[in-house]
C-alpha cells in the first residue's frame, strides 16, 4: 500500500499552487497623476477599454504580453475597499459611443476600478507554478483639484500664507486680487472672530479661485477642496483664507493667540482642513503606490499665455514632492510601497500634427527637468511620451501656397464642426518672450472621434507604449 | 539635334548673363537693403572649408584614374577578340576538327562563367541594396527627430521596399497586418519597430528553427561520425547550407564580401570540429575510458559542434536582417542562443528517447 495515493497528491499540490499563487500574486497600484481637465478620466477610461477589450483588431503592437501572444483576457474585478465609489467607467465609454461623442464627465469625488489581468508568463518564476498567472491593477481617479493639497502637509499655517501671498502679489493673480488683499488687510488679527465676516472673505477668496482656475488657465490653486468641496460644501473647514500680513504682526503674539482670536481661528482650521482631509486623503490614497503616470497637458498653456505656463511648471514640481520614489525590493513592497517606475505624458498629442510630438516631449522633458534631475539619483525608471488616451483627429496632408503640409481633421468641441487644421508648431523648448509675441500657436479642443465598429478598442495613441512601460516588466 | 543643343546652350548663357548683371548692379549701386532674418545663412569659414574640403574629397574620389583601368580593359578585350579571330580564322582552315572542339568548349565555358558571373553580380547588387536599407534603417532609428527628409525616404516606403524584397507569400498577409496597425501618427521609429516585429519577427521565428533543425543535426552527425575529416566535412556541408537557407529567407542571395566573412566563420567552427575530435581521441586514451566513455565524449562533442553552429546561424540571421536589434525598443526581442539551446537538447533527447 502506497502511503500518499496520487489523487491525494494532486489535490494538495493544486492547493498548495494556489496559496503559493496568492502569496506571489502581483499586483500594481497604478497612480494617475494629473492636474484637472489634463484628461484622466479619458485616460482610465481608455487604457480599461484597451485591456478589458482586447482583440485582434487592438493597436496594441507595443504591448510585449500581446504581442508575444501571451495576453489572454482581463476583467473588471470587485475592488478592495468597498467605501470608496467604483469607478463610472460604463458611463464614461457610454459617453464616448454616442452617435455625437462626448466627454466623460468631469470627476467630482474619489472612485476607483480593480482590473484583473491574466497571462501566461514567460520567464518569471511564476512559470513553474502555474501556466497562467494573473496580475491585479488598481487605479484610483480622483479630481485633480485636490492633488495641489498635498503639498499642504509639510507646511504650517504661516509658510502657506507667505507663499500664497507671494503669489497673489504677482500678475497675473495680482489685478484680480486687490480687493481681496485689502479686505484682508483691514482684519485685526487679534480681535475676536466674525464667523459671518470670516465666510464672506473666504468666500471671496473662493471666488478669486475659481476665476484663477477657469479664466485665467492657472495650475497652482490651493486649497483645492475650495473649487470642488465634495461633501465638505459650507462647512467651517473650508471657511479660511490665507492671512497676508504677517509681517505687521508680532511672532509671539501669533504664536501665543488663541483659538478666540481671529489668527488663532484661521490657524485653527487650517491645521484642521490639513489634518482632516488633506491627510486623510493622502493616507488613503497616496502612501501605497508602485507606478505613476504624470498626465500634464501642455496645449492649453500654451494658448492661455506665459503666466500660465509657469504656473503649470510650479504646480507639478509641487505635486511630485508629495510622492515617494525609490527602488523597489521584496520587503518595501510589503511595508513601505514606493514608486520605482515614472511615466511623463505629454496629454492631447492628436490635437498637434505627428511631426510635433517630439517638440512636446522635449517640452514637457523641459518642464520637469528639475525634477527629473533629483529623482535619477533614486534610480528611478522614467519616461516621456506623447499621449492621446482617446484620439479625436486623423492625420493628412494638403498644399499649402504649394508646399505639402500635415493637417489634422475633427470636429470641434464647441460648434461641433468639422475642421481641418495646421495648429502650429509646439516649440520644443520653453518659450521666452518673443515667442508669446508671435504667439503663433492655437489650438482647438476637439470632441471624441465617432465609433464605427462596436467590436473596436477606443482609438488611441501610445497608450500600447505606455501600458508597456507601467505593466509590462511586471508581466513577464 | 545640333539645333536643340544650340538652344540649350543659348539658355546657359543667357541665365548666367543675367544674374551676372544683377550681381554687378548690386555692387555698383551699393543701396542698403533689408533681409529677411530667416534667409541668413551661416558663412563662417569653418563652414566654408568643410564644403571646400568635401568638393576636393569628391574630386579625388572622381579624378581616380578609372579611364586607365578602362583602357586596360579595352585593350585587353581588343587583344582577345582579335587574337580569338585569328586563331579560329587559321585553325579552321588548318585543323577544322580540333579547331572545332576547342570553339565547343570555349562557348560551353563561356556560358557557365557567364552564368555565374550573373549570378554573383546579381548576388553582389542585391547584398549592396540590402545593405543601403539596413544603413537607412539605422539611420532613422538612431536620428533624434523624425528627419525623414535627410535620409530621403520614408519608413512607410522604407518598409514596403523590404516587403517586396522578401520572398513567399506569408509575408504578404503580414504585411497586410503591419499596415493595419501602423497609424499616421506613428514616427518613423515606431514605423520600423511595428514593421519590425509584425513582419520580420514570423521570420525570425521560422529562421531559428531552421537554425535549430541544422544544429540538431550537426550535434547528431558530429557524434555518430567516426573521423575528424568527416565531421570537418559535414560541418561545411551543414553550415554552408544553413546560411543560403537562412539568408534566403530574408530574401538575400548572399554577395561575394559578406559570404567571404561569413565562411571564414565557418572555418572556425571547422578547426574546432576537427581539433575537438582529436583532444577527445587523446583524452579518452589517456584516461583509459570505456566505450560508454567514449559515446558520451562524442556526443558532448556533437552537442559543441551544434551549439557552434546555432552561434553561426544566430550571426547569418542578424546580418541578414534588414532591420537590426540596435534600437532600444527592439532589443527584447533578439532572438537569445538559449531558445535554441533549448530546442536542440529537447529535438536531441526526444531522437535518444525514441532509440533507446
Amino acid at each position: 500500500m502506497r502511503l500518499i495515493n496520487s489523487d491525494k497528491f494532486k489535490k494538495v499540490k493544486h492547493k498548495a499552487t494556489g496559496m503559493l499563487n496568492r502569496v506571489i500574486d502581483q499586483q500594481v497600484n497604478l497612480a494617475v497623476t494629473g492636474l484637472s481637465r489634463s484628461g484622466k478620466t479619458a485616460f482610465i477610461t481608455s487604457l480599461v477599454n484597451q485591456l478589458v477589450n482586447e482583440n485582434s483588431n487592438s493597436q496594441l503592437s507595443f504591448f510585449n504580453p500581446v504581442y508575444e501572444g501571451r495576453f489572454i483576457a482581463a476583467k473588471r474585478v470587485p475592488q478592495k475597499h468597498f467605501h470608496i465609489a467604483r469607478f463610472d467607467y460604463d458611463t464614461a465609454i457610454y459617453c464616448l459611443e454616442q452617435p455625437q461623442p462626448n466627454w466623460p464627465e468631469p470627476t467630482v469625488g474619489i472612485s476607483e476600478i480593480r482590473l484583473a489581468i491574466r497571462y501566461r508568463p514567460k520567464n518569471s518564476l511564476l512559470k513553474y507554478i502555474d501556466d497562467i498567472a494573473t496580475l491585479y491593477v488598481d487605479i484610483t481617479d480622483y479630481p485633480g483639484e485636490w492633488l495641489l493639497d498635498l503639498p499642504l502637509l509639510d507646511q504650517t499655517f504661516e509658510e502657506w500664507s507667505e507663499q500664497m501671498k507671494a503669489l497673489l502679489k504677482q500678475e497675473p493673480r495680482q489685478q484680480y486680487a486687490k480687493h481681496f488683499i485689502t479686505s484682508v488687510k483691514q482684519l485685526d488679527p487679534f480681535q475676536a472672530p466674525n464667523e459671518e465676516q470670516l465666510k464672506d472673505i473666504a468666500h471671496e477668496y473662493t471666488q478669486l479661485l475659481h476665476h484663477f482656475r477657469y479664466k485665467l488657465g492657472l495650475s497652482v490653486i490651493q486649497p483645492g477642496r475650495f473649487i470642488l468641496p465634495g461633501d465638505l460644501d459650507n462647512a467651517p473647514i473650508l471657511q479660511f483664507f490665507p492671512y497676508l500680513n504677517f509681517d505687521d504682526i508680532d511672532a509671539n503674539a501669533y504664536q501665543n493667540a488663541g483659538e478666540d482670536t481671529l489668527i488663532g481661528m484661521l490657524r485653527a482650521r487650517f491645521i484642521e482642513y490639513k489634518e482632516r482631509v488633506v491627510r486623510k486623503f493622502y493616507q488613503e490614497h497616496f502612501l501605497r503606490f508602485d507606478r505613476q503616470i504624470v498626465l500634464a497637458d501642455c496645449l492649453t498653456p500654451l494658448n492661455k499665455g506665459p503666466d500660465s505656463f509657469a504656473d503649470l511648471q510650479l504646480a507639478i514640481s509641487l505635486i511630485l514632492e508629495s510622492f515617494s520614489y525609490g527602488k523597489s525590493n521584496v520587503l518595501t513592497r510589503l511595508f513601505s510601497p514606493k514608486i520605482d517606475k515614472l511615466l511623463f505624458a505629454a496629454t492631447k498629442a492628436d490635437h498637434v500634427t505627428p511631426e510635433q510630438h517630439d517638440n512636446l516631449v522635449s517640452l514637457l522633458n523641459q518642464l520637469v527637468f528639475q525634477t527629473k534631475k533629483q529623482l535619477s539619483f533614486d534610480n528611478l525608471t522614467m519616461k516621456t511620451l506623447a499621449i492621446a488616451g482617446v484620439k479625436t483627429t486623423t492625420v493628412g496632408k494638403t498644399t499649402h501656397q504649394g508646399k505639402l503640409m500635415p493637417v489634422i481633421k475633427g470636429t470641434t468641441l464647441n460648434d461641433n464642426k468639422l475642421l481641418t487644421l495646421f495648429p502650429g508648431s509646439v516649440p520644443a523648448k520653453i518659450p521666452n518672450g518673443d515667442y508669446w509675441q508671435q504667439n503663433p500657436f492655437k489650438f482647438v479642443e476637439f470632441a471624441p472621434q465617432v465609433k464605427t465598429d462596436p467590436c473596436q478598442n477606443l482609438a488611441h495613441l501610445r497608450m500600447d507604449q505606455v501600458l508597456q512601460f507601467l505593466l509590462g516588466d511586471k508581466m513577464k | 539635334m545640333s539645333e536643340v543643343k544650340g538652344k540649350y546652350q543659348q539658355q546657359i548663357l543667357f541665365d548666367t548673363n543675367s544674374e551676372l548683371n544683377v550681381e554687378k548692379q548690386l555692387l555698383a549701386n551699393h543701396q542698403q537693403i533689408v533681409f529677411n532674418n530667416d534667409d541668413w545663412q551661416v558663412d563662417d569659414q569653418d563652414t566654408r572649408n568643410e564644403l571646400e574640403k568635401i568638393k576636393n574629397e569628391e574630386k579625388l574620389v572622381a579624378s581616380k584614374p578609372r579611364w586607365l583601368w578602362r583602357t586596360i580593359a579595352l585593350l585587353f578585350t581588343g587583344l582577345v577578340v582579335v587574337e580569338g579571330f585569328d586563331y579560329f580564322t587559321q585553325g579552321f582552315i588548318n585543323s577544322p576538327f580540333t579547331t572545332g572542339l576547342v570553339a565547343a568548349i570555349s562557348v560551353c565555358i563561356s556560358i557557365v562563367a557567364g552564368a555565374s558571373l550573373f549570378r554573383e553580380l546579381h548576388g553582389l547588387r542585391q547584398y549592396k541594396r540590402q545593405q543601403i536599407i539596413k544603413n537607412q534603417v539605422s539611420d532613422l532609428l538612431m536620428g533624434q527627430e523624425n528627419d525623414s527628409d535627410s535620409i530621403g525616404i520614408s519608413a512607410f516606403d522604407l518598409c514596403n521596399k523590404i516587403s517586396d524584397s522578401l520572398p513567399g507569400d506569408l509575408e504578404y498577409i503580414s504585411h497586410q497586418n503591419w499596415q493595419d496597425c501602423i497609424q499616421a501618427e506613428h514616427s518613423e521609429q515606431e514605423t520600423l519597430i511595428i514593421y519590425s516585429r509584425n513582419v520580420l519577427s514570423p521570420l525570425d521565428q521560422k529562421a531559428i528553427k531552421e537554425i535549430a533543425k541544422f544544429s540538431t543535426e550537426s550535434v547528431v552527425l558530429v557524434a555518430l561520425s567516426p573521423v575528424a575529416i568527416i565531421d570537418m566535412m559535414i560541418m561545411l556541408w551543414r553550415n554552408l547550407r544553413m546560411i543560403d537557407k537562412i539568408s534566403g529567407l530574408y530574401g538575400l542571395k548572399l554577395g561575394y564580401w559578406s559570404r567571404i566573412k561569413l565562411i571564414k566563420q565557418v572555418f572556425v567552427n571547422m578547426v574546432y570540429a576537427g581539433a575537438s575530435e582529436m583532444i577527445v581521441d587523446v583524452g579518452a586514451d589517456m584516461l583509459g575510458a570505456d566505450l560508454l566513455g567514449k559515446m558520451s565524449g562524442r556526443l558532448a562533442q556533437g552537442l559543441g559542434a551544434g551549439m557552434l553552429t546555432a552561434r553561426l546561424g544566430l550571426r547569418v540571421l542578424k546580418l541578414a536582417r534588414p532591420i537590426s536589434y540596435a534600437s532600444p525598443l527592439l532589443i527584447n526581442d533578439e532572438p537569445k542562443i538559449g531558445e535554441i539551446r533549448k530546442a536542440i537538447i529537447s529535438q536531441v533527447s526526444a531522437l535518444i528517447k525514441n532509440k533507446a
